[in-house]
Parts: C-alpha cells; sequence; structure tokens
C-alpha cells in the first residue's frame, strides 16, 4: 500500500491539507461534513493502531520501549497485512495512504528510523509555516500564553504525549523545536520529499494539492482539485466548526481549531520581543524556507 | 508456586503476578502455567506474522526488542524469555494482562478490551481502547461501592445459566499516577519499574462472576459530538461488541467469528449494548456517574441496590 507521510509542526496547515485530499473523494452533490470526510490514513502516532499492531499494551511501555517497536509498526501497515477495519482496507486498497505525523524524523540508537524508512513510506510532504504565525495557533491550541508557545518551539527536546503520570490516545511525538522538526525531515534521504509552504497553500491552494496528488502518482483533474479546494475553502471550514464544533479541536482551544487562516498575522500578535525571539532561535531555517531574506541575518522580515 | 485464578482459569506461575486473584484452595493441576524459559527466535510453521509477532497452529510469539519474547501456547502455556540485563519479575504484568488475553483467543474464548463492576448482582462492562478511561471509570464507581470484576480486559462465559457472565481477573486495577491522585486513592506499587501506572486497591472490593446487564463503549465526546449514553442499532451493537473485542483481528484469524456474533447477540438480547459519549474531565466525572445509575434505575439496575 502506498503510503505517504505529512508531516508536519503543529499548527502548520496539515488537517487543511489532509481535508483537501479527503475533499477530493466526496460526493458530488453533497456538502462534505468537516467531521465525517473520508479518512485516508490517520496518525502515525495514534495509541490504538501501535497496541492493534503489536499484541502488547503500550500502557506497560516506556516511550523508548515504545519507540524500538514503531518502525516495524508503521512497516506492518504499510503492508497492509492487519488493516484496523475491514472498512478503513477497502477505501485504502487501490489509493495512496497520507498519513498525518507530527514526529520528528528521528533515528532509534541502533539508526533505524523510527519512522521505518522505506519499508513504511514511499515519500513525504513536508508542511511547514511560518514560525511567528505558528506561535499563536500553538498559544490558542494548548491554551497557553503566547510565551510559553514560543519557548516550546525553541526547545529542542520538546515532545508531544510525553507525560509521564498519564496515558493518552496518541504516543510520545518528539518535535525537537521549529526548527529542529524541519532540519530532521528536510536532512533525511530515506523518502522522496517534497515542501510545502502554508502561505502557498493559501495563496494557491489548487496548484499545492495538484503538486501533492502528482508526487503521490494520483494526478487530479483541474475540476477535481477546484472542487475540492472551494469545498474546503477556509471560511467553509471556519463556519462548520461554529455551527457543529469539530472533532479533531482540542477542548480547551477556545479560539477554534481553525482560527484565522492568514498569512502574516504574527505581526498584530506577537510583540516585538517574541517575534525577535523566534527569529533569533529560528533564522537560519527561516531563511532556508523563505521566511526571512535570504541575504539578510538582523533585518526583520 | 503462587497460584491464580482470572478469566476462569487456573494459573500456576513460577513468577508473582501482581494484581491477579489469588486461587481458592487449587487442587486440581492448573490450565495454565507461567514459566520463565528460551523461546525460538520464529516460530515454525508460521501461518501469520504481524509487526513483532508470529502465529502458528495454537501458538503466538510476540516480541518487544530489547525487552522481552513471549511465547504462549494452547492449552495452557506462557513462556517469558526475558531480553539480555531484563528482570523477570518486571515482565510479570505482560503475562497477567496480554499475554492471558492472547491465551484466552488461543482457547477459543470471548474476551473483551473491557473493565466491570458489580451492580445489583450483574456485571456492567466498560469497553474501550488503552487509555480510554475504563479503569478510571472502574476506580470512581468503586468509590460508590460497585466492586470490581475485572480490569483491562473481560472474559465473558457464554454458557452460563443466567446468560453470558463477566469472569473475574484482577485484584488491583491499574491506574495511571494523575488518575490516582485526582480519584484521591493510594497507589500500590508500579505495575513496571520506571512507570508512572500502579496496582490500586479496588475502593469497593474484588466482585465475583456476574450475568452481563450491561455493557458501555466508552467514547471520548469531541466538540462535534452529543453526549450521554445512547443505545445503538441491534446491528451496530452486534459490531461495536465485535470491535471491542482484545485484538479483534486475532479472533478473526482465529475463524471466531461466529461466536463472536453468537455473543454480541446474547449481550443485545440479555443485557443492552450502549455507548457513553462524555468529556475526558475529572471535574466531570461524577456527572457521568451520576448519569450511569439513574440509566441502570431506567434499565432495572436500581441505583445503590445490593450489589
Amino acid at each position: 500500500m502506498r503510503t505517504f507521510w505529512l508531516a508536519s509542526y503543529p499548527k502548520s496547515g496539515n488537517t487543511w491539507l489532509r481535508m483537501m485530499i479527503g475533499a477530493l473523494a466526496a460526493p458530488d452533490d453533497v456538502e462534505p461534513d468537516i467531521n465525517d470526510l473520508p479518512q485516508r490514513g490517520g496518525m502515525a502516532s495514534d495509541r490504538f493502531v501501535f497496541d492493534f499492531h503489536t499484541l502488547v499494551d503500550s500502557s506497560l511501555l516506556t516511550f523508548d520501549e515504545i519507540d524500538r517497536l514503531r518502525p516495524a509498526v508503521h512497516a506492518a501497515r504499510a503492508a497492509g497485512s492487519h488493516a484496523e477495519d475491514d472498512k478503513a482496507a477497502l477505501l485504502e486498497s487501490d489509493r495512496a495512504r497520507f498519513v498525518k505525523t507530527h514526529d520528528a524524523y528521528t533515528r532509534l540508537p541502533d539508526g533505524a528510523p523510527l519512522l521505518g524508512g522505506r519499508q513504511a513510506a514511499d515519500g513525504a510532504v513536508l508542511i511547514v509555516r511560518d514560525p511567528r504565525d505558528v506561535a499563536p495557533s500553538l498559544a490558542n491550541h494548548n491554551d497557553v500564553a503566547l510565551d510559553e508557545a514560543v519557548a516550546r518551539m525553541c526547545d529542542p527536546t520538546d515532545a508531544i504525549g510525553a507525560e509521564p503520570q498519564r496515558g493518552g490516545k496518541q504516543l510520545r511525538q518528539q518535535l525537537l523545536g521549529w526548527s529542529g522538526f524541519a532540519e530532521s525531515w528536510l536532512a533525511q534521504t530515506d523518502l522522496p520529499t517534497i515542501v510545502l509552504r502554508y502561505e502557498d497553500m493559501l495563496s494557491d491552494p489548487g496548484a499545492e494539492l495538484a503538486r501533492v496528488m502528482e508526487f503521490a502518482g494520483e494526478p487530479q483533474p483541474a475540476d477535481a482539485l477546484a472542487r475540492a479546494v472551494a469545498l474546503t475553502d477556509f471560511a467553509q471550514l471556519k463556519r462548520q466548526e461554529t455551527q457543529t464544533g469539530f472533532r479533531e479541536a482540542p477542548p480547551r482551544a477556545k479560539g477554534g481549531f481553525f482560527r484565522r487562516g492568514r498569512a502574516g498575522s504574527w505581526k498584530d500578535e506577537l510583540t516585538a520581543e517574541q517575534s525577535e525571539r523566534i527569529e533569533t532561535a529560528h533564522g537560519a531555517m527561516m531563511r532556508r524556507l523563505g521566511y526571512r531574506p535570504p541575504d539578510s541575518s538582523t533585518a526583520t522580515a | 508456586m503462587p497460584r491464580y485464578w482470572a478469566s476462569g482459569l487456573d494459573i500456576e506461575s513460577a513468577l508473582t503476578l501482581p494484581g491477579l486473584r489469588i486461587a481458592p484452595d487449587p487442587i486440581a493441576p492448573a490450565d495454565v502455567f507461567v514459566r520463565v524459559g528460551e523461546t525460538p527466535p520464529a516460530l515454525p510453521g508460521a501461518l501469520e506474522c504481524g509487526a513483532n509477532w508470529e502465529r502458528a497452529a495454537g501458538a503466538l510469539l510476540v516480541t518487544i526488542p530489547g525487552l522481552a519474547r513471549f511465547l504462549v501456547r494452547e492449552p495452557g502455556e506462557i513462556i517469558i524469555d526475558p531480553a539480555p540485563g531484563q528482570a523477570p519479575d518486571d515482565l510479570a504484568i505482560f503475562a497477567a494482562g496480554p499475554m492471558l488475553g492472547l491465551l484466552l483467543h488461543l482457547r477459543g474464548r470471548i474476551v473483551l478490551k473491557a473493565s466491570a463492576v458489580a451492580v445489583a448482582g450483574g456485571a456492567v462492562l466498560f469497553c474501550g481502547e488503552t487509555n480510554a478511561g475504563k479503569s478510571t471509570l472502574a476506580a470512581a464507581l468503586g468509590r460508590r461501592g460497585h466492586p470490581t470484576i475485572c480490569d483491562d480486559l473481560c472474559a465473558i462465559d457464554l454458557g452460563a445459566a443466567g446468560g453470558p457472565e463477566a469472569l473475574p481477573d484482577v485484584a488491583t486495577l491499574k491506574l495511571w499516577a494523575q488518575a490516582i491522585q485526582r480519584l484521591g486513592l493510594e497507589p500500590g506499587p508500579a505495575v513496571r519499574a520506571g512507570l508512572r501506572k500502579h496496582h490500586v486497591a479496588p475502593p469497593a472490593g474484588a466482585g465475583a462472576a456476574a450475568p452481563v446487564r450491561a455493557l458501555y463503549v466508552l467514547l471520548e465526546a469531541r466538540p462535534s459530538d452529543s453526549r450521554g449514553i445512547a443505545r445503538p442499532n441491534v446491528v451496530d451493537q452486534a459490531l461495536l461488541v465485535g470491535d471491542s473485542a482484545f485484538r479483534p483481528h486475532v479472533p478473526r484469524a482465529l475463524g471466531q467469528q461466529p461466536t463472536y456474533f453468537a455473543a454480541a447477540a446474547q449481550l443485545a438480547s440479555r443485557a443492552g449494548v450502549f455507548t457513553l459519549t462524555r468529556v475526558l474531565d475529572y471535574d466531570q466525572l461524577d456527572n457521568v456517574l451520576d448519569e450511569l445509575e439513574a440509566h441502570w434505575a431506567g434499565i432495572g439496575l436500581g441505583p445503590g441496590a445490593a450489589v
């Protein structure tokens, strides 16, 4: 089963892209429900999937013991040997799977890639977003102060799901900070990878969706792309979330999951100190990804 | 050697199996033997392979890299093969939990991923995946006087005269430190060295085998979901029971769907299969318990009735 990682630091457009991909398969005459879009792969760190494939109970394992099993889990899942349910098997039988992940591309002590390398995937889409826009979105998502969100983005040891005193639906995902995350995916050579910028998705979503589907070997006709884009227009998603709620939104996210959906809104949300802190910590990667001028290390964008 | 009684099986173990009930007066040879020993790196004649396991006729071999291999063989053998440097006692919880669940599958038993409490002489089951809140709910209901019948895995006896019966397994609940603290309970030993999940004595003690009177599939209420208790249509009830099997693909591979359909039909008609959709929030837990007790009154399981 062809598998592609949709890899991103949180709050960078991963869910939006998954919805666009899902909307490609939505029936013609019905507005797709944001809570019932065809899923094509789920999430790499899903605890249920891990337990299902290993037969073991992940809550009896340490984070490192879980990590040692993860390459085999991802490879088994890609091989399609045991679909988690028959419906998923049917849906995924002849099309690429797009699996969301917030795991940085890390390796185990023996060198094996956590995500299983070529045995588990055919390629990766790295979705990136200006870290200055990520920060306010992350603060809202986690219901924390902006300074705390900025601090997390600058912490190379940061991880999601790493609280030892409680379980959770997700396994530990090592983020490595905003730069560390992008660097880990850009540096790996196991998988062909394309980079998608959130800002480009905003300005021309159809072109970016087309690029992803071509990369996955499933080029789409223009009318299908246009329709998927229209169905997952930000205002549309926001309206549906306001009316019915969105099941992937954490209850703590008071501003909603789909918040502003803009590029550059950091200019009215971050203090000068906060934006400078991000630019100082992540300047090199920001320049590499086009979020800072290439010839300047100090000028503000 | 210690003898235990869990899921209708008499278990003799070379290791202390923390959390399992001590067998009352064992006389006959045990049904299951747990021991430490060498296992083969692969199963001859493997019929099926998974991420870290192989299945051959009547046997499953499960490997956890750097930790242990476990060989589970019918009719009743669990062999723990520790990796170099690993203490066997630290691995006993796997034998008492998931490996016992796999052995029950190999023996053709119905085994659900569920906790169960005693209510008015019957058993009420809470099904859900790891960290769905099964043990927390059982512990909270224990504080309201309901003894714990099972924690995490629940074997069902379809042959009992009074309808499908939940078979008791554990003597303790296994709870994360956060849940223990929020519920105001006393932590016992950690389930494994280095993990902050602990054995906890059930607040209302351990319950005996009892006919299943209600089965709730635990769902987390997301912002888009309506909350509360619902009874799905009979087809969906059957599907929910099948999906609630412990590692449901294992009984499927063993050809046990007919047994699960029979169990689902019996549970739907003689008990009732419901979904319980609630917010995972300790501050809301008492409301959920109130709702459950009101529901029990409505289905003939009186609140506060003798347990």
